[in-house]
């Protein structure tokens, strides 16, 4: 029994086990890291993997549904674009036990690329999606959705948007009593049935056709309620601007009723002309794109008719002008009285003090002043800080962008970055490429020894199975070189002889930067480094070299360290033009 | 229903922070949501979190709707100073003073004094903590103390600072 304050992303993994899953894979990505972690922390028995991408987690999740069992598959909303392709082909051939697919957006976007509606995939893919509203319903629809695969043997999505992954609620189980609690694991045996698993076109027609049926049955099954009616004008809204509108509407006591709709896809044709028939006008409400308001034809006000901004987040106070202006009433600003005469300093996210990547990156500006520079997804998209990030893509795209960019730019060197989890993610096969074109390239494979940006999920390379370096080679790199990111002069010479081999063998060359990531080995050294009176505040420690545990002390015009924050790295001595750093005895 | 922003810096305890405040409430049988962001933020850039106590569905806090701001740093209590209603609470971790009038503020240098009294910078977080349990009619301080008993004494010696703090301000 649990009772307390839980993360959206721990309540989808409790319904996962609850409904009695066998197997759960993911690939790592804010927002939707933490459901993994907390399945194996529910149920540390049953069979957890971190995937290598998004792609392998969700052909492994179908495999073992196509054999009968009940499975989860977790990713974040570009990870589903790496995963599409198994998706649309795994909806028209259903599955035996059941499964379900999170995919987690991120409207804002916060910490991703795009921000994309993982609804939109469902719709194209035509496989059922629920849009939870906080964490206890994310709950409840994760349990949904699994008694909705299981009848249906369909896989279904769950899209949470991050305010409901990264939002904590108070939950009991006993809540959710009404819903019975799988006390079996769900796990079956292949039936071999080759038209449907191995569907030839011929077949893919029929599947197609009794999917559609499906969907009609299960749409009518789910059809949303609609109330008795109080007021003229209604509110149908899924997922979090659910949640903000029905509070928004309580709290403002605005005249709406409101209509939860928790399966957008397939949205029941019925309910939609009742809808518009009981209503004089709807507001639809919903992020991050208009899936349930393309339904409607008639009396209806979104994203499609300019009501709701079509860019960013939706916010209570977004929500509250939009139904205050459908309303017709004006409001008054509670902010009166409040009178604040100065501003914050802006912060901006960096790199760690005493990071590995930022002398590799620093190494890289030194080794090639006119180079360009494709990096990738990770903390180390934060080198753009250092100028040292020209291009930032998508999961893999630093090595291919630098094939493109030297192809391009023939006359300028080209070295591209790629964290260690990335790599394995979607590099090799870009690596692998580049070898057989023949890209005078040179990949610094910057290897932290975790997925860091995520929450220090594991990678492949620390299970002792392989190495990086026969990644490379498997991928026909003749040219691999490891070093050590602290020592500055070390890692610019390597990085010097790898662009002549690049030139010269007209092929790529790899420089694995390897220092385990800071955050744990924060505590290691106690000594810190110092600055000495030969500093003449050349600025370069503090923001070209851009280390946060330095700053300028404005009274004595020079840098100072902040012995609190200092990791004893000590790369700055080694910055430094004027040889003003030391080690503090 | 109490509603308001906790914000500091990635690293600092914000979300740590929300996170206690909203297991108290469900200890002491009170609803309570809250949104946290992570990921990219988290590398020493703003935090904000929300959180709201009492019958609600979502965490999202309307700008000038906030009773309090709880914040880790007096640069990230003014980037959120929009969210406060008048005559509502500002905590902050500083000590530098604050030229703002039409709110109430309790500005005390918190993890120097937690270093100082408890023997960690890290508690400074739980003294704020006490100041926001000692300064709202709606919240029963004793209760909460009550439930909050069993955590380590360090950590409870915070809070009771932080309680008494707010009852002497």
């Amino acid at each position: 029994m649990v009772n307390g304050f839980f993360l959206g992303n721990e309540l989808i993994a409790l319904a996962a086990v609850n409904s009695g899953v066998k197997s759960a894979y993911a690939y790592p990505g804010t927002p939707s890291s933490e459901i993994l972690s907390a399945f194996q922390k529910f149920a540390p028995e049953r069979y957890a993997q971190w995937s290598l991408n998004e792609k392998i987690a969700l052909e492994l999740a179908s495999g073992e549904a196509i054999s009968g069992s009940s499975t989860l598959c977790c990713m974040k909303m570009v990870g589903l674009n790496v995963a599409a392709d198994p998706l649309f082909s795994v909806a028209y051939t259903g599955v035996d036990g059941a499964m379900v697919l999170v995919s987690a957006d991120d409207p804002g976007p916060y910490s991703s690329q795009t921000e994309q509606d993982s609804r939109m995939y469902a719709v194209s893919a035509r496989v059922p999606v629920l849009d939870p509203c906080n964490p206890q319903d994310a709950y409840r629809l994760t349990m949904l959705a699994y008694q909705i695969s299981e009848k249906y043997r369909l896989p279904v999505m769950v899209r949470p948007v991050m305010r409901v992954c990264h939002s904590r609620q108070n939950f009991m189980a006993d809540d959710f009593s009404a819903i019975p609690i799988r006390e079996t694991i769900l796990s079956g045996t292949f039936r071999k049935d080759m038209p449907r698993w191995a569907a030839t076109p011929k077949f893919r027609r029929i599947l197609h056709e009794k999917l559609n049926k499906n969907l009609d049955f299960l749409a009518a099954e789910m059809a949303p309620k609609i109330p008795e009616k109080r007021y003229d004008m209604a509110v149908v809204a899924s997922g979090y601007a659910y949640a903000m509108a029905k509070d928004v509407i309580d709290e403002m006591n605005l005249p709406f009723d409101i209509i939860k709709v928790d399966m957008p896809f397939p949205l029941d044709r019925q309910f939609v002309i009742e809808a518009e028939m009981v209503y004089d006008r709807i507001v639809v409400l919903e992020e991050t794109f208009p899936v349930i308001e393309h339904n409607f034809t008639i009396k209806t006000e979104g994203r499609l008719t300019g009501l709701v901004p079509s860019e960013g987040e939706l916010t209570a106070d977004i929500i509250a002008d939009i139904l205050l202006k459908t309303a017709g009433i004006t409001r008054e600003t509670a902010k009166a009285g409040i009178t604040v005469n100065e501003s914050p300093v802006n912060l901006k996210p960096r790199l760690c003090a005493g990071c590995g990547h930022r002398p590799a990156f620093y190494a890289m500006k030194l080794a090639a002043p006119n180079g360009i520079f494709p990096g990738d997804i990770g903390c180390y998209t934060l080198g753009v800080n250092l100028n040292a990030v020209d291009t930032c893509i998508c999961m893999g795209a630093s090595i291919t962008f630098a094939e493109a960019m030297k192809r391009s730019n023939p006359d300028r060197p080209v070295i591209c970055t790629i964290g260690d989890s990335t790599f394995f993610h979607t590099g090799v096969a870009g690596l692998t490429n580049a070898v057989v074109n023949s890209a005078p390239i040179v990949v610094a494979i910057l290897d932290n020894e975790t997925t860091a940006m995520t929450g220090f999920q594991p990678v492949p390379h620390k299970t002792g199975k392989l190495t990086i370096e026969q990644a490379c080679a498997g991928a026909g790199v003749k040219h691999i070189v490891n070093a050590d990111p602290y020592n500055m002069k070390k890692g610019v010479e390597a990085l010097k002889q790898a662009l002549a081999y690049a030139h010269t063998d007209n092929a790529p060359a790899v420089v694995i930067f390897t220092k385990e990531c800071v955050t744990k080995t924060r505590y290691k050294n106690k000594k810190t480094a110092e600055i000495t009176d030969a500093c003449t505040d050349c600025t370069i420690c503090y923001e070209k070299f851009e280390c946060p545990a330095i700053y300028r002390d404005k009274a004595k015009r020079m840098a100072k360290i902040d012995e609190s924050a200092c990791i004893g790295c000590m790369v700055c001595i080694q910055v430094c033009p004027q040889k003003a750093i030391g080690v503090k005895k | 229903m109490i509603q308001g922003v906790i914000c500091g810096k990635g690293g600092q305890g914000v979300i740590t922070l929300n996170a206690m405040i909203g297991t108290l409430a469900a200890n002491m049988g009170i609803p309570a949501v809250s949104a946290e962001t992570h990921g990219m933020a988290m590398r020493g850039g703003s935090v904000a979190t929300y959180i709201k106590i009492g019958e609600c569905l979502s965490a999202a806090v309307a700008e000038g709707a906030a009773d309090f701001i709880i914040s880790l740093t007096k640069d990230e209590a003014l980037r959120n100073i929009n969210f406060i209603k008048k005559d509502g609470v500002l905590i902050v971790d500083t000590d530098q003073p604050f030229d703002l009038t039409g709110v109430k503020i309790f500005s005390l240098p918190a993890s120097d004094i937690a270093e100082r009294e408890f023997g960690g910078r890290i508690y400074g977080g739980q003294v704020l903590l006490g100041i926001f349990l000692g300064c709202f009619d709606g919240i029963d301080t004793a209760k909460a103390l009550e439930i909050l008993k069993t955590a380590p004494k360090i950590s409870i010696a915070a809070i009771e600072y932080g309680v008494k703090y707010a009852q002497t301000h």
